[in-house]
């Protein structure tokens, strides 16, 4: 069974490393991708199965990620995106562009374990 | 004079050169040194980063179902980073690491890092930033404590809280309210210094994010000394809504500090205290600006119309505008809109009005006078013109021109209840234009009542309103719709009060001064529909005004009922008389602190005895035996409460019919029955079986509850229950015939089995008992069902085991060795066991002797009482268990380091226990405890560890009276000589021979064996005892 690809877009690499453990543990096949700019690069060469993105990043801030995939790319993979306490106004924004779903910090490996799983089953 | 330039040498400024480029050349190297230090280190911070993440995420994420491989590989890493974390830049980091992924984190994750961070023993490391004297450092050791969730270290932290440098005194402040849910009742407990805003509200943040917190009552640290503390729980009072405080908050208005002076208002405007508003009104003149506001904002909020006056006295009086201001919104907000805009009004008599609409106002007035009497006086527009000069609200303008002491009184009438009551008048004074006869007016307020101030508003006020009214863009605009509205007839604009000027009454103005404009005027009555008035305007030729409104429209007003029961107030129709005294429904004042309503029914009872409901609350049967011939001699019943509650059939009430009261269908509460069976004689038969009893039935206090049945007045329908004599002669067999049912639910109670055989032959136990015949006034067979049903249940009591005299006493001792003993009885019972022959009797030693040893599988699974106690006795006792039963683990270890340098012998044992202590810091600390007291004592031997399951007199070897007397020998002990104390001749009496009669010594008390004595004191004791029944 193949395990299904997840790109981590998060630029704290102490927490990517953990989640990035977590979700494989999860069964997921998980990028690490530190910034922005090459998320997008990851993405003009493949599409994963769904992205987990931090909202603020280097180069490229989670919001513009999500308008760069589901306008440009025109795809629907599902998004889900990690934001601070307090950046209400950021998820409200992400959630116009199309993000799927968010978890805020401090993140529960184990939750976002089970909204990935969700997201995915709806697809 | 020339100046000329110093000389200066050549050289000298060469060296010089040379010296500030060597200085920068060092300062440049130094900081290239510098950074590349700082580079290479961060280097190596990231590189250790990278190669301790993946092991931490490891150890966070191991899963207790984990394979043997990813075990193993846990293990390994935790040798690994035990191994790097040796090296302080790894430590370092390692606890960098943890703290930042603590922020990130959260849940099980965060958690499984606490844990990591206390098993690597990081904590140590923050330990050891507490003893240091940089105040960096320390500030550091507490913050990685606090973050970390160290709780342990909470003792260590509080020391802190009063520490003179200020960032570790509030790191510290933060760290005891984190680290334990207590924390914030010591550091309020303890603090001297001063909390400042943004500490609070960290303190607070942590306060709320803590779990399972359940706020201590504040309001105990109002009386504090130091006054940020109390600040600080007035704040957290009002965070928490702990409205219990109210008398010292009211106290804290009174505080020399302004601020905890805002804050105590503040708690008395949320908690809407409202007898705090006399000391408000006090301690309001000798406040600042910001508390006056303050002050004025919580009487507004929760003021009346008797703080207007005082309101009205600080718009007078006080000199700052914003306290006027407040005062005046204040009042608006007591009574709304009692106070209108008064700045920056035009005046309206200098408004030009268009010609035309002039005169479009004069036909329309022309027409309102040609229209029928029963329709309302038109809307009217006036003029401007007309109106400025002649018409224009002819009471507000002949007051506003006038003589100001004339104008009061109907310009005083600007609060709600005063404004209604003209509201009310004007309707007879509407009247006014057909009847011409003089109405009653409301008695005005006198100018003194309240301030000029007052006067000058209301007057402003209506002018306002006639502005309104006289805008031309509103009568150009809208002034088609303005001449339907004119003729709107009276019942759709009922709602609105009139204003009749007190001069007019009784004088029959000119048709164009009593032109009102209804819309100049405010709406008092959102819900008040009076209806039928027209019928009623006969009645206006008269000086009473009566309404006639229905129950559907009053329905709002409480229902008013006479506080006697016997009177039955009925409310069809209100009716408001009275000459100028009550004719205002909002003069009305009705306030019911409680109203009932009463209504009498009588309630068919059944007087069926079997619909009883009987709810035994307690039932206690207490017999005695004081020997085998008699049994049951004195049975006591006890019943705790008796309800007795008739079962109402249905519902069906007969108000009108009296029924006879039946006793048993009242509902009684025996509050205590002592049904006491005694032996009627002492004629027992040989097989005990037929034993007749006399009943007495004592009802220490029935108390008849009122269903709502009226008593009939039949003194002889009332059973005196006190008087009833019950004497049970005879049991009903028929009881029998129930027992299957209630075996049923006996068995799923699964009762004992002695019962479930008694209940298995119910003729049988029905024939131990006599039949019971029942005595007494107006007794009915069925109401003995009662009887019958405790009488029922009696007969399944165990029946009593019965042994002979001797037999008899001889258990009894044993049971009581059994209740009392341990196992040093047991050569007592080994003593015993050879004396006795009887089966019975070896068979109960055999019983006790094997649980005293432990044989006894039940006694294995917990030590009874006497067996903890009689160890206990041969432990030394330590006062600090006692401390350590009800302490902490950091106050144990404190303890702990407390018993080496003043414990003594009795805490050697104690620490002993303590070195199988489950936490490890504790057995380290013991341990190192034990060898520091073993030191200071010296060779001190420790009493004999005790195994819990092995009784020591099981391993004390039993002697036999000749080996003792032969180690007596040994020992050249002299047996003690026989004391006449133990030489006592034992005389059982038999039942019924008093004391005073032929004493027969028996055989028992001629033995006198050290056994036999003791059983013959033990039985006299137990003889003598008074009251023994077992």
């Amino acid at each position: 069974m193949n395990k299904k690809r997840l790109l981590l877009a998060e630029d704290d690499e102490l927490l990517a490393s953990l989640l990035s453990f977590r979700l494989n543990k999860g069964g997921y096949d998980v990028l690490h991708v530190p910034d922005g700019k090459r998320v997008k690069e990851e993405l003009s060469e493949d599409l994963p199965d769904i992205i987990v993105s931090d909202i603020m990043m280097p180069y490229f801030s989670g919001i513009e990620l999500i308008d760069y995939v589901r306008n440009e790319l025109s795809s629907k993979i599902p998004i889900i995106i990690i934001s601070s306490a307090g950046n209400e106004e950021n998820v409200l924004s992400a959630f116009e562009l199309g993000a799927n779903d968010f978890i805020s910090k401090p993140v529960s490996p184990s939750e976002l374990i089970v909204r990935v799983a969700r997201e995915l089953n709806k697809t | 004079m020339l100046i000329t330039a110093p000389k200066i040498h050549t050289d000298l400024l060469w060296d010089l050169s040379l010296l500030f480029i060597g200085i920068a050349v060092v300062y440049f190297f130094a900081i290239f040194l510098f950074k590349k230090r700082l580079t290479k280190l961060s280097k190596k911070t990231k590189k250790i980063k990278q190669r301790v993440s993946p092991m931490i995420s490891e150890f966070i994420f191991l899963e207790e179902d984990a394979s043997k491989d990813e075990k193993s590989s846990y293990v390994n890493l935790k040798v690994e980073i035990r191994e790097l974390i040796k090296g302080k830049f790894y430590r370092k980091v390692v606890t960098e690491i943890l703290l930042d992924l603590r922020k990130d984190v959260s849940g099980v994750a965060q958690k499984r890092l606490f844990e990591l961070y206390k098993d690597l023993g990081l904590h140590k490391e923050s330990y050891k930033k507490l003893k240091s004297l940089r105040w960096e450092a320390i500030s550091q050791g507490i913050r990685e404590l606090t973050q970390m969730q160290v709780a342990e270290s909470y003792g260590f932290v509080t020391k802190f809280i009063n520490d003179k440098r200020p960032t570790i005194r509030k790191q510290a402040e933060i760290a005891v309210v984190t680290l334990k849910h207590e924390g914030i009742d010591y550091f309020l407990d303890t603090t001297k210094h001063r909390i400042s805003e943004w500490q609070q509200l960290k303190l607070l943040e942590v306060l709320g994010g803590q779990k399972d917190f359940q706020p201590p009552s504040f309001k105990m640290w109002l009386t504090s000394k130091n006054k940020y503390v109390v600040l600080f729980a007035l704040r957290l009072i009002k965070h928490y809504d702990q409205n219990d405080a109210s008398t010292s908050i009211i106290e804290l208005v009174k505080h020399k500090n302004n601020r905890i002076k805002r804050e105590a208002i503040a708690c008395i405007k949320l908690f809407h205290i409202t007898h705090a508003l006399e000391t408000l009104q006090t301690v309001f003149w000798n406040c600042t600006v910001d508390t006056k506001i303050a002050i004025l904002d919580a009487i507004g909020n929760l003021g009346s119309e008797e703080e207007v006056a005082f309101l009205r006295l600080i718009d007078n009086k006080e000199p700052s505008f914003s306290v006027r201001s407040k005062a005046l919104a204040a009042i608006n907000m007591i009574s709304p809109e009692a106070v209108l805009p008064t700045e920056g009004i035009l005046d309206t008599e200098k408004v030009e009005i268009p010609k035309d609409i002039k005169e479009k106002k004069k036909e329309v007035m022309e027409d309102h006078n040609t229209l029928d009497e029963y329709i309302e006086p038109p809307i009217n527009e006036p003029a401007p013109e007309e109106a400025a000069d002649e018409h224009l609200l002819p009471q507000v303008e002949q007051a506003s021109q006038g003589d100001e002491t004339d104008i009061i009184p109907n310009e005083v009438e600007t609060t709600t209840d005063i404004i209604s009551n003209v509201a009310i008048e004007q309707v007879a004074t509407d009247e006014d234009h057909t009847t011409k006869d003089p109405i009653p007016i409301i008695e005005p307020m006198k100018k003194g009542d309240l301030p000029k101030d007052v006067f000058q508003s209301n007057k402003n006020k209506n002018v306002t309103n006639s502005e309104e009214a006289l805008a031309p863009e509103k009568t150009t605009d809208k002034d088609e719709t303005l001449s339907k509205r004119e003729i709107t007839p009276v019942f759709s604009v009922d709602f609105l009060p009139l204003i009749v000027e007190e001069k007019g009454i009784g004088v029959i103005p000119d048709e164009k001064e009593m032109v009102l404009d209804h819309m100049q005027l405010e709406v008092l009555f959102d819900e008040v529909e009076i209806q039928n008035r027209v019928n009623e305007r006969a009645d206006l030729k008269d000086t009473v005004i009566r309404f006639d409104v229905t129950e559907a429209d009053m329905h709002f007003i409480p229902i008013v009922v006479a506080t006697q029961d016997e009177e039955v107030v009925q409310h069809d129709r209100l009716t408001i008389d009275g000459p100028g005294k009550s004719e205002n429904l909002n003069e009305i004042a009705v306030v019911y602190e409680e109203i009932e309503v009463v209504v009498k029914t009588e309630v068919t009872v059944p007087t069926d005895p079997l619909d009883i409901n009987v709810v035994y609350e307690e039932l206690a049967i207490t017999s005695s035996r004081n020997d085998y011939e008699t049994v049951i001699s004195d049975t006591t019943v006890v019943y705790e409460e008796i309800t007795v509650i008739p079962t109402v059939e249905g519902e069906s009430t007969t108000p009108s019919e009296i029924i006879e009261l039946d006793p048993i269908s009242l509902d009684v509460i025996y509050e205590e029955i002592q049904v006491s069976v005694r032996e009627e004689e002492k004629t027992i038969d040989s097989d005990m079986e037929s034993i007749a009893f006399a009943m007495t039935v004592i009802y220490e206090e029935i108390k008849g509850v009122d269903l709502g049945v009226a008593l009939s007045s039949d003194p002889q329908t009332v059973l005196d229950l006190e008087t009833m004599e019950v004497s049970y002669q005879e049991i009903e067999e028929a009881v029998a015939s129930e027992v299957d049912s209630v075996e049923e639910e006996i068995e799923e109670q699964q009762l004992p089995n002695w019962l479930l055989e008694e209940i298995a032959s119910p003729a049988k136990a029905s024939s131990n008992k006599e039949p019971i015949q029942m005595e007494g006034p107006d007794w009915d067979a069925k109401t003995f069902k009662m009887t019958h049903e405790i009488n029922y249940f009696l007969q399944y009591l165990p029946e009593p085991k019965m042994y002979e005299n001797d037999l008899n006493n001889t258990m009894q001792l044993l049971d009581d060795i059994d209740f009392f003993g341990d196992e040093r009885e047991i050569p007592l019972l080994e003593e015993l066991m050879q004396k006795e022959e009887k089966e019975v009797t070896q068979s109960r030693i055999k019983d006790i002797m094997a649980r005293f040893q432990g044989n006894n599988k039940s006694n294995t699974d917990g030590e009874s009482e006497t067996d903890i106690s009689a160890q206990a006795n041969d432990v030394p006792y330590s006062i600090f268990e006692e401390f350590f039963r009800h302490c902490d683990t950091e106050s144990k270890l404190i303890l702990l380091g407390e018993i080496a340098p003043v414990g003594d012998e009795k805490e050697l044992y104690f620490l002993e226990q303590l070195l199988d202590d489950p936490e490890p810091r504790i057995r380290d600390k013991a341990s190192s405890a034990l060898a520091q007291l073993k030191e200071r004592l010296g060779s001190v031997t420790l009493p004999p560890k005790k195994e819990n399951n092995t009784p020591r007199a099981a391993s004390v070897p039993q002697k036999t009276d000749e080996e003792y007397e032969q180690l007596l020998d040994e020992m050249e002990i002299a047996p003690p000589k026989e004391s006449d104390i133990f030489d006592i001749g034992f005389e059982l009496l038999d039942e019924g021979q008093s004391s005073d009669g032929p004493k027969e010594v028996k055989e028992d008390s001629e033995d006198t064996t050290p056994y036999n004595s003791r059983l013959n004191a033990f039985k006299k004791s137990r003889k003598k005892r008074p009251n023994d029944d077992g």
